[in-house]
């Protein structure tokens, strides 16, 4: 059992990301931008975060950056969630920008279950 | 506006300075071409008379130069009578206008005038581009945002829900919610190539292109359509040759114009079919056939499968999910390379789709073999 962050400016989506955590018996903290997340960050210390890319305000990567660039966040792994824009293109794009930033991980929305339960337990191993 | 004049004659640059100067323009004057260059590399130049006629760099070479580096920078020659063939060859380089020695001051304010005239023309035809371009793009990010997410959100429910995650549910249900989400990702689907249609007709391919390996690319094609491919038992092969000649192209254009070929072959195939992708050489180009052998297309429908949104309707394509954009990005972005595509059907029988695209110049060509794996 770990402590999830998950940071998605979509309440519905934040929560059946919940719903399938859960159901793993992970425990699951949400914030709805990117601020609050970051501050969910430092006051939770969650063991994995789960952050989408696209919000209003601070977007994914910015939050991302900030917390690599954090000592005392650059550790707890992050599985960003992109939504790609157009056909097969922006999967590298967002691979390319995902690795940029030093995320460990990503993927793409909808995000298959059985996927999603892999990539955070590869997360937390 | 500004004008520089380079001539290696004094009497020429003053006698040119005087009478610009009274037209209200600012000038400046350099007596050779590096002087020149110089002079235009400060940006403060918008119009550059220039001497063809020069001892040091010759003007021609000036000219090339400031046609390459400032695009914006109007150029007009200045030759000799005798010399004309110059301001011919000048004008292929790029000069937009000439003016021969010796000229009036009439002669001279015309030509100049006219040439200011051009340059906002220019500018405000780059400058509607570009605003066009923007709308293009904000309209993109609104669609891909403003529409993607509630489906990625209503998906992602859909998923649970099928997950048994909100309880039990009957093999009815999940027959129904399986539906749904097929219609959903249709939409995804169209969505996605919605968004690329405009991208490859707004912009420029040029910037991207490279010399790419076309094997690998039918190959990231055929990754794509493998999970459908596999529910149909479907079998494809990438029989593209390794060395096939390599093309100068946007690689993920590329790849979309490959994976909506295949995608197609795959969609309206029969179960246990089978799609076989091959390279040929011809001449200066390269062709590539993506051939099936499933439900073909009839004669008077041919032309019209590349129009935006046209479907075949029948009883084996109405379970089918596509929206009928998949030919016509294809088509745009072939055209984008300066190829072309065509498509021989056999009703019930398969379909044969070719696309030609020049092959690059050879040294490119052995670069990209050696990337290819
Ligand atoms: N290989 C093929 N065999 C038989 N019919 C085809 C084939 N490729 C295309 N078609 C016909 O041409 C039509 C237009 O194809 P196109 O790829 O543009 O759209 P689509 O496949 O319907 O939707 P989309 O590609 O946007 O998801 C299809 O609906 C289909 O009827
Ligand atoms: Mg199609």
């Amino acid at each position: 059992m770990a402590k999830i962050l998950i940071v998605d400016d979509d309440p519905d989506l934040v929560e059946s990301i919940e719903r399938l955590l859960k159901s793993k018996k992970h425990e699951v903290i949400a914030a709805y931008d990117g601020d609050a997340g970051l501050e969910k960050v430092r006051s939770e210390k969650p063991d994995a975060i789960i952050l989408d890319v696209m919000m209003p305000g601070k977007d994914g990567y910015a939050v991302c950056k900030e917390l690599k660039s954090d000592p005392d966040c650059s550790s707890i792994p992050v599985l960003l969630l992109t939504a790609v824009v157009s056909h097969i293109p922006t999967t590298a794009y967002s691979m390319r920008d995902g690795m940029e930033i030093e995320a460990e991980d990503y993927i793409d929305k909808p995000v298959e279950p059985d996927e999603l339960v892999n990539r955070v337990e590869e997360l937390l191993a | 506006m500004c004008i520089l004049v380079v001539d290696d004659e004094k009497i020429i640059r003053e006698g040119a300075e005087c009478i610009l100067v009274k037209e209200g323009w600012q000038t400046g004057t350099a007596e050779n071409g590096r002087e020149g260059l110089n002079l235009i590399a400060t940006g403060s130049y918008q119009l550059l008379l220039l001497d063809l006629m020069m001892p040091g760099i010759s003007g021609m070479e000036v000219l090339k130069n400031v046609r390459q580096s400032y695009p914006d920078v109007i150029v007009i020659v200045i030759t000799g009578y005798a010399t004309i063939e110059n301001a011919v060859e000048a004008m292929k380089n790029g000069a937009y206008d000439f003016i021969a020695k010796p000229f009036t001051p009439d002669q001279l304010r015309i030509v100049v005038r006219r040439a200011f005239e051009k340059r906002d023309l220019m500018l405000e035809t780059e400058a509607l581009r570009r605003e066009r371009r923007q709308r293009m793009q904000d309209f993109v990010n609104l669609v891909s945002h403003e529409l993607r997410s509630p489906l990625n959100s209503i998906q992602q429910q859909l998923f649970n829900l099928l997950k048994g995650l909100a309880g039990e549910i009957t093999s009815d249900q999940h027959m129904i919610l399986e539906r749904v989400q097929g219609r959903l990702s249709g939409l995804t689907g169209m969505i996605k190539n919605l968004l690329d249609v405009s991208r490859f007709e707004t912009e420029p391919f040029l910037q991207n292109k490279e010399p790419v390996c076309l094997k690998e690319i039918v190959q990231e094609a055929v990754e794509i359509c493998q999970d459908d491919a596999r529910e149909k038992n479907i079998t494809i092969m990438n029989k593209v040759s390794a060395k096939a000649a390599a093309v100068e192209a946007d690689r993920q254009g590329l790849v979309s114009v490959f994976a909506n070929l295949v995608s197609n072959a795959v969609k309206y195939n029969r179960a246990g079919g089978t799609v076989h992708v091959r390279s040929r050489s011809r001449g200066a180009h390269v062709e590539i056939t993506v051939a099936d052998n499933g439900i073909g297309i009839a004669p008077d429908h041919l032309e019209r499968i590349f129009d935006r949104f046209f479907r075949i309707r029948t009883d084996e394509t109405r379970h089918v999910i596509g929206s009928g954009l998949g030919l016509s990005l294809v088509k745009s972005i072939i055209k984008g390379h300066n190829g072309g595509i065509a498509v021989e059907s056999v009703p019930g029988t398969g379909t044969d789709v070719t696309v030609r695209l020049p092959k690059s110049i050879q040294q490119l060509s052995l670069r990209a073999y050696s990337n290819c794996h």
